[in-house]
């Protein structure tokens, strides 16, 4: 855990952590499940992914955040964080079909370099507790799950996304 | 070789190697206000050494000349109003016009600046050391002015090659920025590397523990009858998992090999 935590945490803490990851969160495009720091091109993530969510309770439930945190541009994040997608009241061991969606599903089409886009899980103190925001862009994360009372992340889970040309980043070798 | 700018304090080594040097003794001495330096190299009606008068007649003529003709040459690329007024303050006018030249011979389209590219590009080296020389027509009340002018072109000139194009402070700034830029983009990128090794080698570990599991597991059951199992046949279930992992990892291990190998382990 210890591995898998400081990964994200030198990715994407500064912006969305602390972190206090104990729930498995599994996510799925196209039956691929989604790794940390892998290449998804917007061709990839045009519908909305398959979320499983761990727990054993369905008594708990969370609510699902994916945000971009380099929009429009990583030099130039001006509309940091942009949200994407929001689903609240999301029983544990279910996943995303049972939850309510606050936000639809906006698929990514980053137009200048390398995105970061991350999926987080806050647990709810109750169910019905959380209220959609306002707008999109310039979202904040963390203000957001201090509103609510959400408390700090249990999953988190992001991918590296670019445009569908893009060359940029990780070389293939074969 | 544009002629050289005349020295501030009146020795005639006026050396083509001694540029720099001639220009970091007019940058201090446009910095002082009262240097009979100062006005000796920038009045034209200086009275305080004639020898120093005497030498920059001849010198101011030829600059002036080319100065006439570069000026000619921006009146020809922009749409700048001829400079008619008369007097000190025609000369101050052109030193302005000379700024917005040089500032907007960068700022210029690379679609119109093909054919005025070439006319301007030479040109600048040469108004540097006309903005020192030019200071000599103008008179000790516009001393203040040229003085903000003349300033920045010779200390930014000693920052850069005088091969290279002169630039004013935008152009520096802007290569700066652009310095930055590329280098928080390495950064990034060196960043989603290192976190995809870690995720890599993070995986490899998983499996190769669940593959241990498994193997364990595959032996019990293989040697006994295990009650936790269901109906259908563990052995092959586990094994089967067992197949895929073992797959996965191999991928796993080949990706991380190449990794390390580009961090050069």
């Amino acid at each position: 855990m210890s591995n898998e935590s400081s990964s994200l945490i030198s990715t994407i803490g500064d912006i969305l952590g602390p972190f206090n990851l104990s729930v498995p969160l599994r996510i799925t495009y196209n039956n691929r499940p989604v790794i940390n720091g892998c290449d998804l091109r917007p061709s990839a993530i045009l519908n909305r992914p398959m979320v499983e969510v761990g727990g054993d309770d369905f008594r708990v439930f969370y609510t699902l955040v994916m945000v971009n945190l380099d929009a429009p541009n990583p030099s130039n994040p001006t509309l940091r964080e942009y949200l994407h997608w929001m689903v609240t009241d999301i029983p544990a061991t279910t996943n995303v079909t049972f939850g309510r969606q606050l936000i639809s599903y906006e698929s990514p089409r980053p137009m200048m370099g390398i995105h970061r886009i991350v999926f987080m899980l806050f647990r709810q103190l109750g169910r019905n507790t959380v209220f959609e925001p306002d707008l999109r862009h310039n979202f904040s994360t963390r203000s957001f799950a201090q509103e609510y009372n959400l408390s700090l992340p249990v999953a988190a889970v992001y991918f590296n996304c670019q445009r569908e040309a893009g060359s940029g980043g990780r070389r293939f070798h074969n | 070789m544009w002629p050289t700018s005349p020295a501030a304090d009146g020795n005639t080594n006026t050396n083509t190697n001694t540029n720099t040097k001639t220009r970091a003794r007019l940058s201090s001495s446009s910095s002082s206000s009262s240097s009979l330096s100062t006005s000796s190299s920038f009045s034209r009606s200086s009275s305080s050494s004639s020898s120093v008068a005497v030498l920059q007649t001849p010198k101011r003529k030829t600059m002036e000349e080319v100065w006439k003709d570069m000026n000619l040459a921006t009146l020809a690329n922009e749409s700048q109003p001829p400079a008619a007024v008369s007097g000190d303050t025609r000369h101050f006018f052109r030193g302005m016009i000379l700024q917005d030249f040089l500032a907007s011979a960068f700022k210029s389209p690379p679609s119109s600046a093909v054919s005025s590219e070439k006319p301007q590009l030479p040109l600048p080296p040469t108004a540097l050391s006309l903005t020192s020389g030019l200071c000599g027509p103008f008179g000790p009340s516009n001393l203040p002015h040229h003085t903000a002018a003349s300033s920045p072109f010779s200390l930014s000139t000693k920052k850069q090659n005088l091969e290279d194009a002169p630039s004013c402070n935008a152009e520096s700034d802007r290569h700066h920025k652009r310095m930055m830029k590329n280098r928080e983009s390495a950064a990034r990128s060196r960043a989603r590397k290192q976190a995809y090794t870690n995720e890599l080698e993070l995986e490899v570990a998983h499996r190769a523990e669940e593959n241990a599991k498994l193997k364990k597991q595959n032996e019990e059951s293989g040697n006994g009858c295990s009650d936790s199992q269901k109906g259908f046949s563990s052995e092959n279930f586990i094994s089967a998992i067992l197949k895929k992992n073992t797959a996965h990892l191999h991928m796993l291990v080949e990706s991380l090999d190449f990794q390390l190998r580009d961090l050069g382990f």
